[in-house]
């Protein structure tokens, strides 16, 4: 049955719609799960995928979650965060795990998808993950680690970071997906989607997330996490794609270190519940991690997975 | 001599064009390489790492792939960006970084990172090393794992690393291994402070060696925040199913003071249960895990005991008594 539209109705939802681009144009990032978002029924949801295939698991955990056309729009310019740390095994983003996803972003249209980084080309050379963007026809955005190509991004209510030093390109690009390997690190005991978003951020900013009396200061040690925590309050990837494969448990995050191999792919948008997940899988709790418990406090996910939606599939 | 990437550290490279002009910075430039090619020649800055690396045909079917690179102080945060600190924390000078080419394309990356003692590079290996693995080298010098060899020798610890298990890598990462060692100079002496803990019992890949908190949190997550000021400290488990932590503080005065501190945080019902008060100088609480969490001060050592039998802390504790 066709409906009628009326005069005022029409032009109602063409403010509507103006708006909601207006929005989308000044907001470089769309918050997965906001209102009138169409991936608000994935915000509550994390999907872990089981398999030896990890690029199939990454496409299951996406399609669990609504598939990616709920979070990359058609002709959307996509920025890709994974981590590229070392070449080590178990301390990078699986080549698979990336080239499933820049397939994923061009079949939901997407105009360009690009890496985002301001580590050296031989960490992307060694870990086989320039090879596949070349391949998959992405871009490999490598950026010169010069204040200069940092944007200022004050932190309302920042704790212990009052101000964030973001990548400019990240700007360039209207949807963030960040694609860290969760892995143990000697500061924070766990790396996931939160600490992965210091790759956006400066490196001189980043020095002072590590404060020098941490060797006899425990609050310098936490000042670690809460720095974290504020910088996720200003940037939000619109999906996190975790490589939760095979990763190391011990001498994180640069390794060599003990390898555990949970062949587990997890997505959502939630970082909070994604990082609380992923500690479990080597015997933490989200209460172990203060970076997890901090961002659970200031209200950038949940950390209480009872109250998660935790969709498995196994491939 | 091959050619060497020296990283610059951010200092140089940040000053300023203005302050120094066109021909400040070439004077600089030419400063930084006399300076460069003298520390080579003498055999300090990157020259004395370079003498540690097996040399080209040294090991059969190993060549050298590409060129070394060398990172020196606060530099290390750009090649282990985001995990220098534990490295700083025990005492870091530099480290070399070459990669090898074996059979069948397979790769091994050797670092050699040069320590400022022997007591730091003994504390990042057993650090490093994991607590599963093929001794190596000697009891307490080197451990095997899965696909990497961590090795130590006077200041120097030598992280080999593969990218697969197979036996070609392994045997690689062997051979490399001990052709490195024998060009290290230097005793391979464990720290002192490792003879206060009982001999008997100890599951000996377990022992650890720390110089400040975040090595500490690797053994005391939940209560290293709760203790700090110590200057060294060392933990190892034991067959009885216990596990022990002893710091040292300055002197006496500092060590109860980091005691009743941790006294206040075991009786805190938001992080432990069952607190006892045992006295003056012994406070046990049970942790998340379900794990009695002992302390006791003697000194300026202050002792913590974790889990195993009440017959086996008790027989510890009088042990201690006698001492």
């Amino acid at each position: 049955m066709s409906r009628t539209i009326k005069r005022r109705e029409f032009f109602k939802d063409s403010a509507k719609i103006g708006l909601a681009f207006a929005a989308g144009c000044a907001v470089p990032f769309r918050l997965a799960g906001g209102p009138g978002d169409p991936a608000a029924g994935a915000s509550d949801m994390i999907a872990v995928v089981t398999g030896d295939d990890f690029g199939a698991c990454a496409v299951k955990a996406v399609d669990l979650l609504g598939g990616m056309k709920l979070f990359v729009p058609k002709g959307s310019k996509v920025a890709l965060l994974p981590n590229v740390q070392s070449s080590h095994p178990g301390t990078f983003t699986k080549p698979e795990i990336l080239r499933a996803v820049v397939r994923m972003c061009k079949e939901a249209g997407a105009a360009e998808v690009n890496c985002l980084s301001v580590q050296l080309r031989k960490a992307w050379d060694d870990t086989g993950l320039a090879r596949v963007l070349q391949e998959e026809g992405a871009g490999l955005k490598l950026i010169a680690k010069d204040e200069a190509n940092f944007e200022a991004v004050p932190i309302p209510g920042g704790k212990a970071l009052k101000e964030a030093r973001i990548l400019k390109e990240h700007y360039a690009h209207s949807v963030l997906i960040n694609m860290p390997i969760t892995k143990d690190h000697a500061g924070n005991r766990f790396t996931g989607t939160m600490k992965n978003l210091m790759g956006l951020n400066s490196p001189a900013s980043n020095r002072t997330f590590h404060r020098p009396n941490w060797k006899t200061d425990p609050s310098d040690i936490e000042h670690l996490d809460q720095s974290i925590v504020d910088l996720n309050t200003v940037v939000k990837p619109a999906l996190n794609i975790v490589d939760a494969a095979e990763f190391i448990i011990s001498n994180g995050p640069f390794g060599p270190g003990e390898l555990l191999k949970s062949r587990k792919v997890v997505a959502g948008a939630d970082r909070v519940a994604i990082d609380a997940y992923c500690c479990t899988l080597w015997g933490l709790t989200g209460q172990d991690v203060v970076m997890i418990k901090r961002g659970a406090e200031q209200g950038l996910g949940t950390m209480d997975l009872t109250k998660v939606r935790i969709v498995e599939a196994a491939l | 001599m091959r050619g060497i990437k020296l990283i610059p550290s951010p200092e140089l490279s940040d000053v300023s064009p203005e302050l120094f002009g066109r021909l400040g910075r070439a004077l600089l430039g030419l400063v930084m390489a006399v300076c460069f090619i003298s520390s080579c020649r003498t055999g300090g800055g990157t020259g004395g790492l370079l003498r540690i690396l097996p040399a080209e045909g040294e090991v059969a079917a190993w060549r050298m792939k590409g060129d070394p690179q060398v990172f020196a102080g606060q530099d290390l945060f750009t090649y282990i960006d985001g995990g220098a600190d534990i490295y700083l924390e025990y005492g870091f000078r530099k480290v070399l970084v070459q990669d090898y080419q074996g059979p069948a394309g397979k790769t091994i990356s050797v670092e050699i990172f040069e320590m400022e003692n022997p007591g730091a590079a003994f504390g990042m290996y057993a650090f490093k090393k994991g607590s599963k693995g093929r001794e190596v080298g000697g009891e307490g010098r080197g451990q095997m794992g899965d696909y990497y060899l961590n090795i130590w020798k006077g200041r120097f610890l030598i992280t080999l690393t593969g990218f697969d298990s197979d036996s070609e890598t392994l045997i690689g990462l062997e051979a490399l291994a001990r052709a490195a060692e024998a060009r290290t100079g230097g005793s391979g002496d464990q720290p002192r402070f490792l003879k206060t803990l009982p001999a008997e019992f100890v599951i000996k890949p377990s022992v650890g060696y720390f110089r400040g908190l975040l090595g500490l949190n690797s053994v005391l997550p939940a209560l290293s925040r709760d203790v700090s000021g110590f200057e060294e400290g060392a933990a190892a488990d034991y067959d009885t199913g216990m596990s022990l932590i002893v710091l040292r503080y300055p002197g006496p005065g500092a060590c109860r003071t980091a005691f009743e501190k941790l006294r206040t945080a075991l009786s805190d019902p938001a992080r432990f249960y069952e607190f006892q008060d045992v006295g003056e100088d012994l406070a046990a609480a049970s942790d998340a895990k379900g794990r009695t969490n002992y302390a006791t001060p003697r000194g300026d050592l202050l002792w913590i005991v974790r889990g195993g039998s009440r017959a086996a802390v008790r027989s510890f504790l009088a042990g201690l008594d006698r001492h």
